[in-house]
């Protein structure tokens, strides 16, 4: 795989999960891997980095956004061409990432956003599925850009779009936050068919879709107060 | 002398005194120091004389001295609480750039 492609993890007590993670992605010769460790209390740090990833520490609980940014930050300062966020618990497939990462490197769009509700079907639970269209809907509202799945964490983007797309939010309102920012900095994009896998494990690890509540009400705020 | 005012003047006393001691120890700007007093002071002012509240009421066409009072304590509570807000926002942001930039020192 192309040396300048880095995968980006943000993980917070992913301790069971993240070795077989940063292995799928290894075996599938994707060498640039990048855990950052959200302050976690379990071994989440040493076992990412015996698994072979870069593992980067905050030293105590940001939230996913800010995670996300840090491990971001490392891999535009190690030369990344092509960065891709991916999840910790896997809920992401190693066998999209050829799709995702394609257009970005061949230049075609500055950033590829995965959707589970276009092309291949992933099984989402209904009250999952109720929510995020919810937030597809608030997305097209707030910032007037219409996507299909707008909270997939699997995302690429381009050295510039990673250098220009400003992460404020720490927490989960991180991923409406680069929704806009695609459209404040006039960056292109494309929705990319992925397969969510909601696994056992997943479900207990991917938050509550009560907290789609807490991120609508941020989302309004920062709409308006910046 | 009422035990209300025994009261009030006790808090104007306490508060000046804890603010000129942080303004000694650098702990307060000039501003704010002079804030602060402004609003102590005031407590006291009108514990003690409690018509000058109706005489600065009055031509503002607020009914009462007291009612003015209170408008104006709700209206400031809620302007240090929104700053404090901010404060913290910026708090946050700070914690998260030092978080970020230790995680990536140590690499």
């Amino acid at each position: 795989m192309d040396k300048g492609v880095w995968i980006v993890i943000a993980a917070f007590n992913e301790g069971k999960s993240i070795a077989n993670v940063v292995k799928s992605l290894k075996d599938a010769d994707y060498s640039n891997v990048v855990v950052v460790d959200d302050g976690s209390k379990d071994e989440t740090f040493d076992v990412a980095s015996k698994a072979g990833a870069h593992a980067l520490r905050h030293v105590i609980n940001r939230g996913q956004g800010a995670a996300l940014k840090t491990g971001i930050d490392f891999a535009v300062r190690e030369g990344a061409q092509a960065i891709v966020t991916f999840d910790a618990d896997g809920q992401h497939r190693v066998e999209d990432l050829h799709a995702m990462i394609g257009p970005v490197l061949k230049g075609e769009v500055d950033v590829t956003l995965g959707s589970r509700f276009i092309g291949k079907k992933s099984d989402i639970p209904f009250v999952r599925k109720l929510f995020l269209k919810g937030g597809v809907f608030m997305i097209w509202l707030l910032y007037g850009v219409k996507l299909t799945d707008a909270h997939n964490g699997f995302r690429c983007l381009s050295r510039k779009a990673a250098q220009s797309i400003e992460i404020k939010a720490d927490r989960m309102e991180h991923a409406s936050e680069i929704i806009d920012e695609l459209r404040k900095k006039r960056l292109s994009y494309r929705e990319i068919p992925v397969i969510i896998l909601y696994t056992d494990y997943s479900k207990t690890r991917g938050q509550s879709s009560w907290n789609a509540f807490r991120i609508l009400y941020k989302m309004i705020l920062h709409k308006f107060l910046r | 002398m009422t035990p209300f005012q025994i009261f009030a003047g006790l808090v104007m006393v306490i508060g000046i005194l804890r603010a000129f001691m942080m303004y000694k120890e650098r702990k307060l700007t000039n501003g704010w120091f002079v804030f602060w007093l402004i609003i102590w002071g005031g407590v006291g002012v009108l514990a003690f004389i409690p018509s000058i509240s109706y005489r600065i009421s009055a031509p503002l066409g607020v009914q009462s001295g007291i009612s003015l009072v209170v408008y104006l304590s709700i209206t400031l509570l809620f302007y240090l609480v929104f700053r404090i807000f901010l404060r913290l926002e910026k708090l946050q942001t700070d914690i998260t750039r030092l978080v970020r930039e230790i995680a990536l020192r140590k690499k």
